[in-house]
């Protein structure tokens, strides 16, 4: 696992452990986790990451809303034909 | 205002509305990430810097967000800021989302944020990104099926 990953799950384990605190206080906010700390909590997207870059560049980091929606997959990422091979 | 062609063009092998049904609206873009660009102050006329150009994306307005082939966000080096579960027709599976840049330079037109890692070019698609509704929020888009042809103007 590239170490990049293996930080980045760090960080993704250490912002579940804070969870219940993170929905108490940063409900709907961005917030970055680098390491085992929470960096700041943003109200959008694009200033939680211009911090998170200015701070660490390429990170590796953590960005994620708390309580936010789960994503949706385009069904053309999950519906590509593929054609049979002795077609 | 600026419009770009996304469909596609007779030629002697195909007919533009066959090519178009089997591939879909295509444009070219370029996709990186450009610490020392000013993605939200950008009125200077300039563009950030492209790991990569001449990237075939698919502008596909059944997506919510735009994708970027994840075997390319990490061959060019995109921070992973996140792995999340995400929802689709084949149940839920996890992704990694990355930080960067789709710039459509035939529109002049950066999108900045994150976005979803797919496996495009692992499970056959050509093209290595996907233009969700989130960029097209702010453009107009004529479909004409029967000439093939889509133009997207911004």
């Amino acid at each position: 696992m590239p170490e990049a990953v293996k930080v980045l799950n760090e960080e993704i384990q250490a912002f579940e452990e804070r969870l219940e605190e993170f929905e108490q206080y940063y409900k709907g906010k961005y917030v970055v986790i680098h390491g085992q700390d929470l960096v700041g909590a943003f109200d959008t997207l694009d200033a939680a990451a211009e911090e998170a870059v200015r701070l660490f560049g390429k990170g590796p980091y953590l960005i994620r809303r708390v309580g936010g929606p789960l994503a949706t997959l385009p069904a053309s990422v999950v519906m590509h034909p593929v054609q049979h091979a002795d077609s | 205002m600026p419009i770009v062609e996304c469909g596609y063009r007779h030629d002697d092998h195909e007919r533009p509305d066959d090519v178009l049904v089997v591939w879909g609206p295509t444009i070219m873009v370029s996709i990186g990430f450009d610490p020392d660009y000013q993605y939200e102050n950008n009125e200077d006329g300039t563009h950030p810097k492209s790991q990569i150009t001449q990237v075939p994306a698919l502008i596909d307005t059944g997506a919510g967000v735009s994708c970027i082939d994840d075997a390319l966000a990490k061959n060019i080096g995109l921070p992973i800021i996140d792995r999340q579960m995400v929802s689709g027709v084949g149940g839920a599976t996890e992704v990694n989302t990355y930080l960067g840049h789709i710039y459509i330079p035939a529109l002049d037109f950066t999108q900045w944020g994150q976005f979803m890692g797919a496996l495009l070019t692992h499970g056959g698609q050509r093209h290595q990104a996907l233009i969700g509704r989130t960029l097209l929020r702010n453009s107009l888009l004529v479909y004409d099926g029967r000439e093939g042809q889509v133009k997207l103007a911004q």
